[in-house]
C-alpha cells in the first residue's frame, strides 16, 4: 500500500490509498534507562509509542530551559519530542543520531508491514543534503521502498489533484506563480512554486521548485509560542503543554471540532485540572507575521494574481485571521487554505504515481562549477531541472577528462562550488581530496563521473584513472582505480585520518601555502643515472665523459649546446622548465623534498660533499660565485657544512662574499624553523646587507616561506622585515631591465602574509594596529608607488592563460584580503617559478 | 568526614558517627550499612569491591552490605577499606546472624526468586517470541497479568517447570539414540582376529616370554592390539548426564518447596501420583524428576564419565546439533539459574524491595477514593525489568506510574510512588529531601488545596535468625516500630527547621517486613506489616485493604 507521511509538525500524520488519515499527536518518547554510574542498557531504546512514558531522570537543563519554572516533576527532556528533533535536524545538530530518533519514533507508530509499498516522507525546505541522506537511511532500515518528498511540493500536488488546483493553472498565465505557507514546518516556510506542462504527459501539470540553498526560515517556536500565548494566555504553566505528557491531548483537543476543553498541569508537584474555551482568535499571532516572514529573506514577494496556499493546524484554528493578515500583506492575490491533511495526502499521491512510474513534478539542482585548468567551467546550470529520483549526470567530455594526477602528489583535489554560496567567507568553493597509495612518477590522466539528485542527498563525483592503473588508496589501505569524493553539507575536514575528505575554501584567503618542490631525480630512473654519471666525473674518472654528455643533452631540453658547454658538467644541476614549455615546472636535479630513495640519497650526498669541497678558490670571486651557485643547486641535499657556512655569514651581519651565497639562503636553508629568524635578523640589522644584494635576500625571504612547510613565523619578526623593506626601498637600486628586484620585493611581501596561516594571526595587516603598516605597503605597491605596475612573471603563465592586471594589483589584493580563488590558483605554482 | 555502621537502613538519619561496632558483627538481612558524610567520590570509590553507592544527599552516601552466599565456595566475610582507616577491616560472615539457606526462609526465597522472575518473563518471552528485542509493555498491564495469573495453581512458575514442559522428549531421544564415537584401546586380542598393532603393542609383544608369536601368544592365544570399540562417553553426552543430574535435585527441591506451602498435600501423596491432591505444575515437575532418575539409571548414562565441575565451553555437537541444542541451552539456563539465585540471596532484602514495588503498584492500579477512580493518570510507563538482577535489584530505576489525580469536592489530590532516587529530584526544588530517611519506597500526596505535602516513608525489611524465635521477634518488632518512628520524627525536625522548605508531615510510617505468615502490629504512627513473598489472592487481599485504608487516611 502507497502511502504519504507528514511527520514533522506537531502531529504525526500518515494517508494511505483507501484515505484514511491517522494521526498521532505531539509524538513524545521516553528515553532509555541510563544506570547510576551512566552507562546504558543495551536492551533499551526510546519508546515512542506511549506519550505518557516519562521519568524523571531524564530532566534536563535544556528542558527547564524551554518551559520555565513550572515544568512539572514528571517530564521529558529535550530530546524526547519528535517536533525538536526535526528542530534540530534541519539546524544540522548531530544529524545521524538525530534521523535515527525520528526513524524509530515513525517505526513506532507505523510498523514495518509486508503490504506497504511505496512510502513517501515529506520533508521541510530547509533539511541539507546531510540531514536527506541520513533521513533517508535510516527509514530505509526499516522499509523498503522510501522517497523523500519537498512539503511545499506536497502541498501543491495535493491542490493540483483538486479540483481547484487544475482550474486555476490552466487560467493563468506563465508569470503566475503558487506560493506555499506552510506554518507545521520545522519553521515557518513560504515557498515560491511554478508550474508546467510534463513532458512525458502533457496533462499532467507538474509543479516545479527552485532550488533553495540558502539556510533561511525561522524558528518554529516564534509563531508557535506566540498563538500558545494567545490560547493559553491565562494560564502561567502554558509551556508545560508543549512538550509535557499531556502534550498530544492537549493538540488533539485543539484540533478538534469541541469548543471547550480541560487541561492538566502541574506546579509544585500539584496536579490540577483546567477548563480552556477554544475560540480565541490569534490576533497578535497574526498581527506579527510580516515580522515573522521577515527572516525568510524572500528576493520576491507575491504579486497580484499569485496564489498562496496556507497549510498548518494553526490556520485551520483560526482560519479568518489568517485570510486577513495576508489579504492586507500581499493584496489582489487568492489565498486558499490548504485541509490538515494536505502534506499526508499529497505525500500519498506522490508515493503511488512514483510506484506507478508515472511524472510528479520538476525539482531544480542547486548550480555547480568546477575548477578546470585555469578558470571555473559550469558543472550543473543554474536552472537544471530534474525529475525526483533521476539524478543529473555529467556529460561534457572536455570536463570528464580534464584531470589527471600530476606526478610526485601524495594527494589529487579538485575545486568544486555550489552556489549561492551562504558563507562565502568560510566556504566559497570546496577542495575534494583523495588520498594516492604512492608518489607517482608518471602523470596518470583521469575521468571524472558525476552525479546530482534533487532531494536525495549530495553531489557525487566518481574519478576514475583512465590507464586502468590503481593510484588511489581505499580506507584498508589498498590500491585502487577509482575514488568516490562527495560534496557534503557540511565539510569533513576535521577527519584526518579519512582518505577522502572535503575542505572549504574561502573565498579570500590573504595568503599563499607553501609549495614544497621535488627534484627532477625523483622523476626517472635515468635522472638518476645522469646524477651516478655526474658523480663519476667529479671523482675524476673521465671515460663516461661522452655519455654525461648525451645524458645532460638528453635531460636539459630547454638549453643550447653552447649553453651547456659553458656549464658543462654541473650545470645539469640548474633549474629549467618554463623557457622549453610554458607548462613545464620549473624545477632543478634537486628540489626542498625529500623523498625515500636509498640510491638517489646516497648520490646526491655525494655529489653535495664533492661540490663543497671543491671549487672554492680563494680571491676568485667569479669563482666563488660558480662555487656557491653550484652548492645552492643542492637545495635540501646541499651539504651540512655549506648551510653551516651560510648561517654564519647571517649571523656575522655583513655584506656577504659573493652574490651567490646571498641567494644562498633562500635556496638551501629552510629546514630548520628558526632559519627565517636568521635571516630576517640579517636583512634589518644590516639594512639589506650591500645594494646589489639587498634583491637576493628579498628573494631568499620569499623563497624560504615559499618552499618550506617547517618554518615557524613569528609575526613580529615580520612586521620588523616588512618595516625594514618599506624604509630600504625608497634609497634602493631597483634598476633591472627585467624589473628583477620590484618583483622580488613584491614577493617577499606577498609570502609575508603567510602569517595568516595560523589562526590566532589571521587578521595580520587587517586590524587597526597594523593599518600603519598597511597603508605604508599599499602605498609602494599601489597608484604610482616604487613598485606599482609590475608585470606578471612570465612563469605565472603555466597556470594562467590570460593575464589580466598586474602582479602589483594580484599582491594589493593579496594584503587587503581581497584574493580570489583564481588568484590562488594562479600563485599555486610559484613554488616551481623562476 | 565521618561514617557508621548502621543495622537497619532508616538509622541513617539518626546518625551520629559510632565509629566501628566489630563485636555485633553484620546482619545485612535487616539492611544493614555503612553511612558516610562528607566524603568525596574518591574517598568512597574503594570502599569494596561490588558496592554500589546510595547517594541520600549532596554530603552523605549510604553503602548496603551484601549477606553471606549459599554456595559453600561463597566469600566467607566482606573486605572493607574504610575512610580514615589505614588498614582494611574485614567482616567475617560467620558472625553474622543470617538464616541458613536450608531453613524456611530458603525456601521462601526460593519462590520470591521465582516470582520476579516469572515479571521478567513476561517482557522478555515475549521479545523473543516477537523476534523484537526492544519491545515495550505497559508497565501497569505487566503488574495486573502477574497478580491475575495464578489460576488454580497455587506453585508459583520456575524454570525448572518450563524445563519440565520442554526437555523429557529431547532427553529421551539422546538417550536412545546417544551421539557416539569409536574409540581406539588397547585389548588383548585372540591371534586370528588381531588387526592392527601399534607401538605399545609391539613393546608388550617384545616383553612376552619366547621367540615366536605362537609361542608369544600363550595358552590363550592373544597378544596386545588395538581395537576400536563405540562409546557414547563424550562431552555432549556429559552435558546430558549432568544436566539430569541437575536438574533431578532442582525439581525435587522445587516439589519439597512447593508441597510444604500447600496445605492439602503431603510429598508422600504426591508420590502415589494422587492427581486430587496436588498441582498440575507441580505433578509435572515431579514427575521430571522421576524421568530424570530413570535417565541417569540408562545405559547410555550410566557408561558416562560425571562432569567434575560445569560444562562452560561448548563443542561443536553442542552448538551445531539439533538434537544437542536445547539441553546444552537448558543446561545453561539450569547453571545461571543457581547464580541468580545465589546473588538474590545475598541481597534479600532488595528482592523482596522489588516485590513489595510489584504489590504497591498493584495497590495503586486499582485504588479509588470515594469509589470514585482517579480522574487523572498522568504517565503511563513501559515496565523496565531486567532479565536478571543486578546486586539484587530486578527493577531498574523509577519503575512506577503516575501520579494519580484524584478529584475531591474541587480539590485535585495527587499520588505518587517513588523510589528513594526519585523523590529526592522530586521534591529538591521544593528544599524537601525525603530521601535523607533512606526508606525504600515513599507515598507522597499533595493536593491543590492543602499546603503541606504529606509522605509516608516505607522501609522493606527480611529480618535475620533472631526473628525466627516468636519471643525476639516480638522485642525486634517493637524496636523496629520505635527505630522508624524515631527517624521520622528526627527527619520532621530537621525539615521544620530548615528555612525555605514547603512544610511537610509524616502521619504514617510503614515496615514490611517478609514472613511465614499474615500479621500486622502497630505503634504510635509506625506500622509493621509481615506478609510472604506469595501472590496469592489472599494475601494480596490483606495487604491491599490495609494499604487503601493507609491512603484513604493519607488523603483525607
Amino acid at each position: 500500500m502507497n502511502t504519504g507521511f507528514d511527520p514533522s509538525g506537531r502531529a504525526f500524520r500518515w494517508q494511505d490509498e483507501t484515505n484514511n488519515l491517522n494521526t498521532a499527536y505531539a509524538v513524545l518518547g521516553c528515553p532509555p534507562y541510563v544506570n547510576p554510574d551512566g552507562s546504558k542498557d543495551q536492551d533499551e531504546i526510546m519508546t515512542w509509542s506511549d506519550p505518557k512514558a516519562f521519568r524523571p531522570q531524564v530532566c534536563t537543563k535544556q528542558f527547564q530551559v524551554a518551559v520555565g519554572d513550572h515544568a512539572p516533576p514528571v517530564y521529558t527532556a529535550e530530546l524526547t519530542s519528535i517536533e525538536i528533533l526535526w528542530s534540530n535536524l534541519v539546524k544540522a545538530k548531530e544529524v545521524w543520531g538525530t534521523a535515527s530518533l525520528i526513524a524509530n519514533a515513525i517505526k513506532a507508530h507505523y510498523p514495518p508491514h509486508i503490504d506497504q509499498q511505496h512510502l513517501a516522507f515529506a520533508i521541510p525546505n530547509r533539511l541539507n543534503e546531510d540531514a536527506q541522506d541520513a533521513l533517508l537511511r535510516e527509514l530505509k532500515n526499516n522499509y523498503r521502498e522510501v522517497s523523500l518528498l519537498w512539503r511545499p511540493v506536497a502541498i501543491m500536488l495535493d491542490w493540483l489533484v483538486s479540483g481547484d488546483g487544475r482550474c486555476f493553472c490552466n487560467a493563468s498565465n506563465d508569470n503566475t506563480a503558487v506560493w506555499v505557507l506552510d506554518l507545521d514546518s520545522a519553521g515557518t516556510e513560504f515557498t515560491r512554486l511554478t508550474w508546467r506542462n510534463h513532458e512525458k504527459d502533457p496533462n499532467w501539470i507538474a509543479p516545479v521548485r527552485a532550488c533553495i540553498t540558502e539556510n533561511r526560515g525561522n524558528p518554529r517556536y516564534t509563531v508557535l509560542n506566540a498563538a500558545w500565548s494567545e490560547i493559553f494566555g491565562e494560564i502561567p504553566e502554558r509551556n508545560q503543554l508543549l512538550h509535557c505528557q499531556t502534550a498530544s491531548e492537549v493538540q488533539q483537543s485543539l484540533e478538534s471540532d469541541l469548543n471547550k476543553f480541560n487541561i492538566w498541569v502541574s506546579t509544585n508537584n500539584r496536579w490540577k485540572r483546567i477548563p480552556v474555551e477554544k475560540h480565541t482568535p490569534l490576533q497578535n499571532t497574526w498581527q506579527n507575521l510580516p515580522q515573522l516572514l521577515r527572516p525568510l529573506r524572500l528576493n520576491t514577494s507575491p504579486q497580484t494574481d499569485d496564489v498562496i496556499l496556507v497549510h498548518g493546524w494553526l490556520a485551520c484554528y483560526d482560519p479568518q485571521g489568517i485570510k486577513t493578515i495576508l489579504s492586507e500583506l500581499y493584496p489582489g492575490t487568492e489565498i486558499r487554505l490548504r485541509k490538515i491533511n494536505a502534506v499526508a495526502q499529497g505525500s500519498q499521491m506522490f508515493a503511488e504515481r512514483r510506484c506507478n512510474n508515472l511524472p510528479t513534478y520538476y525539482d531544480t539542482l542547486a548550480e555547480y562549477k568546477i575548477w578546470t585548468d585555469d578558470n571555473w567551467k559550469q558543472l550543473v546550470s543554474a536552472n537544471q531541472e530534474v525529475e525526483p529520483g533521476n539524478p543529473w549526470r555529467l556529460s561534457d567530455d572536455n570536463i570528464r577528462n580534464a584531470f589527471c594526477i600530476n606526478r610526485h602528489r601524495d594527494v589529487f583535489s579538485m575545486l568544486i562550488q555550489r552556489l549561492p554560496c551562504d558563507d562565502p567567507e568560510y566556504d566559497f568553493a570546496r577542495r575534494l581530496q583523495a588520498g594516492l597509495f604512492t608518489q607517482l612518477s608518471d602523470e596518470i590522466p583521469l575521468r571524472l563521473e558525476a552525479t546530482v539528485e534533487a532531494a536525495r542527498g549530495n553531489a557525487k563525483f566518481t574519478v576514475l584513472a583512465a590507464d586502468n592503473s590503481r593510484p588511489f588508496v581505499s580506507e584498508d589501505k589498498k590500491e585502487i582505480g577509482s575514488v568516490t569524493l562527495t560534496y557534503a553539507f557540511a565539510p569533513d575536514e576535521e577527519k584526518h585520518n579519512k582518505k577522502t575528505a572535503t575542505k572549504p575554501e574561502p573565498k579570500h584567503k590573504g595568503y599563499l601555502e607553501a609549495q614544497p618542490v621535488t627534484g627532477r631525480i625523483y622523476d626517472n630512473p635515468e635522472n638518476v643515472e645522469l646524477l651516478k654519471l655526474l658523480v663519476q666525473y667529479s671523482n675524476g674518472d673521465k671515460s663516461q665523459t661522452s655519455a654525461l654528455q648525451n645524458a645532460i643533452k638528453r635531460y636539459r631540453i630547454d638549453s643550447t649546446p653552447a649553453t651547456l658547454s659553458k656549464t658543462f658538467p654541473f650545470g645539469a644541476l640548474d633549474r629549467w622548465g618554463w623557457k622549453a614549455n610554458p607548462h613545464q615546472p620549473t624545477r632543478g636535479l634537486f628540489g626542498t623534498r625529500v623523498l625515500p630513495d636509498r640510491k638517489a640519497s646516497e648520490l646526491t650526498e655525494t655529489i653535495a660533499n664533492h661540490l663543497w669541497n671543491n671549487g672554492n678558490i680563494p680571491g676568485q670571486q667569479s669563482a666563488r660565485n660558480l662555487w656557491s651557485k653550484l652548492n645552492n643547486y643542492c637545495h635540501e641535499h646541499a651539504s651540512q657544512a655549506y648551510k653551516t657556512h651560510i648561517r654564519t655569514l647571517l649571523s656575522r651581519q655583513q655584506p656577504f662574499p659573493s652574490w651567490a651565497e646571498a641567494n644562498a639562503s633562500g635556496y638551501v636553508l629552510g629546514d630548520q624553523p628558526q632559519d627565517l629568524e636568521l635571516l630576517v635578523d640579517y636583512c634589518v640589522k644590516s639594512k639589506f646587507g650591500d645594494t646589489q644584494q639587498a634583491k637576493m635576500f628579498w628573494w631568499s625571504f620569499f623563497r624560504m616561506l615559499c618552499w618550506h612547510t617547517e618554518i615557524v613565523v613569528d609575526p613580529d619578526s615580520v612586521i620588523s622585515y616588512l618595516q625594514a623593506l618599506i624604509r630600504y626601498l625608497p634609497e634602493a637600486d631597483l634598476t633591472d631591465s627585467f624589473n628583477v628586484p620590484r618583483k622580488n620585493a613584491l614577493f617577499s611581501i606577498l609570502f609575508a602574509l603567510h602569517v595568516r596561516e595560523k589562526k590566532e594571526y589571521k587578521g595580520f595587516l587587517l586590524t587597526n594596529e597594523d593599518s600603519h603598516l598597511r597603508t605604508q605597503l599599499l602605498t609602494l605597491i599601489e597608484f604610482n608607488g616604487i613598485l606599482s605596475n609590475v608585470k606578471f612573471p612570465k612563469t605565472m603563465l603555466a597556470n594562467m592563460n590570460q593575464l589580466t592586471g598586474n602582479f602589483s594589483d594580484f599582491v594589493a589584493r593579496f594584503i587587503k584580503k581581497e584574493d580570489t580563488v583564481e588568484d590562488r590558483e594562479l600563485g599555486s605554482s610559484i613554488g616551481t617559478m623562476q | 568526614m565521618s561514617w557508621a555502621f548502621t543495622e537497619y537502613p532508616w538509622q541513617v538519619i539518626l546518625s551520629p558517627a559510632r565509629g566501628v561496632t566489630p563485636d555485633r558483627g553484620v546482619r545485612p538481612d535487616n539492611g544493614a550499612g555503612i553511612w558516610i558524610c562528607d566524603a568525596s567520590e574518591e574517598e568512597v570509590a574503594h570502599l569494596a569491591v561490588g558496592l554500589t553507592p546510595t547517594r541520600l544527599s549532596d554530603s552523605s552516601v549510604w553503602f548496603e552490605l551484601p549477606g553471606p552466599s549459599f554456595r559453600a565456595d561463597g566469600p566467607q566475610d566482606l573486605t572493607l577499606r574504610l575512610p580514615m582507616q589505614e588498614a582494611t577491616t574485614i567482616l567475617p560472615y560467620k558472625d553474622a546472624q543470617s538464616t541458613s539457606y536450608e531453613e524456611w526462609p530458603g525456601k521462601f526465597h526460593s519462590m520470591l526468586t521465582n516470582n520476579l522472575q516469572e515479571l521478567a518473563d513476561n517482557l522478555y518471552k515475549k521479545r523473543a517470541e516477537l523476534y523484537d528485542l526492544f519491545l515495550e509493555q505497559p508497565l501497569t498491564q505487566q503488574i495486573k497479568n502477574f497478580f491475575s495469573s495464578q489460576d488454580e495453581d497455587f506453585a508459583s512458575r520456575a524454570l525448572i517447570c518450563d524445563l519440565a514442559e520442554d526437555l523429557p522428549g529431547s532427553i529421551q531421544e539422546l538417550v536412545e539414540r546417544p551421539r557416539r564415537l569409536l574409540q581406539r584401546k588397547h585389548a588383548q586380542v585372540r591371534l586370528d582376529r588381531l588387526q592392527e598393532i601399534d607401538l605399545t603393542s609391539l613393546i608388550d609383544y617384545a616383553r612376552r616370554p619366547g621367540h615366536t608369536a605362537a609361542i608369544k601368544a600363550g595358552d590363550r592365544q592373544q597378544l596386545m592390539a588395538v581395537i576400536r570399540e563405540e562409546t557414547a562417553d563424550t562431552l555432549e553426552n556429559r552435558v546430558v548426564h549432568d544436566f539430569c543430574r541437575r536438574a533431578r535435585t532442582a525439581a525435587m527441591a522445587y516439589v519439597a518447596e512447593e508441597c510444604a506451602r500447600c496445605k492439602k498435600c503431603t510429598g508422600e501423596l504426591l508420590r502415589n501420583n494422587d492427581e486430587t491432591v496436588c498441582s498440575r505444575r507441580v505433578r509435572r515437575v515431579d514427575a521430571f524428576a522421576r524421568r530424570c532418575e530413570q535417565f541417569l539409571s540408562s545405559p547410555t548414562l550410566t557408561s558416562v564419565t560425571p562432569l567434575a565441575i560445569p560444562c562452560r565451553m561448548p563443542n561443536y555437537a553442542l552448538q551445531q546439533n539439533v538434537r544437542y541444542v536445547r539441553v546444552w541451552v537448558a543446561y545453561q539456563k539450569l547453571l545461571h539459574q543457581e547464580d541468580i539465585r545465589d546473588q538474590s540471596w545475598r541481597w534479600k532484602r532488595r528482592t523482596w524491595t522489588d516485590h513489595v514495588r510489584a504489590c504497591m503498584m498493584e495497590v495503586m492500579r486499582a485504588l479509588t477514593l470515594d469509589e470514585q477512580p482517579p480522574a487523572f493518570h498522568a504517565s503511563n510507563k513501559p515496565i523496565r525489568i531486567r532479565k536478571e538482577p543486578l546486586d539484587g535489584c530486578w527493577f531498574k530505576a523509577e519503575p512506577f506510574d503516575g501520579p494519580l489525580v484524584f478529584e475531591k469536592d474541587g480539590n485535585f489530590i495527587s499520588l505518587y510512588l517513588f523510589n528513594r532516587e526519585d523523590v529526592g529530584i522530586a521534591f529538591r526544588s521544593l528544599g524537601l529531601s525525603p530521601d535523607l530517611m533512606n526508606a525504600d519506597l515513599y507515598w507522597v500526596v499533595v493536593s491543590t488545596e492543602w499546603e503541606e505535602t504529606r509522605i509516608i516513608p516505607v522501609w522493606t525489611l527480611v529480618g535475620d535468625r533472631r526473628w525466627q524465635d516468636p519471643e525476639t521477634a516480638k522485642k525486634l518488632r517493637i524496636e523496629c516500630l520505635d527505630g522508624i518512628e524515631q527517624a521520622g520524627l528526627e527527619w520532621y525536625r530537621q525539615t521544620k527547621d530548615a528555612e525555605g522548605t514547603e512544610s511537610a508531615n509524616i502521619p504514617k510510617l510503614l515496615l514490611i517486613r517478609a514472613a511465614e505468615s499474615v500479621n500486622e502490629v502497630h505503634r504510635g504512627r509506625a506500622s509493621l506489616f509481615e506478609l510472604p513473598p506469595d501472590k496469592q489472592q489472599d494475601i494480596m487481599q490483606f495487604f491491599q485493604r490495609r494499604m487503601e485504608s493507609v491512603l484513604k487516611e493519607l488523603m483525607s
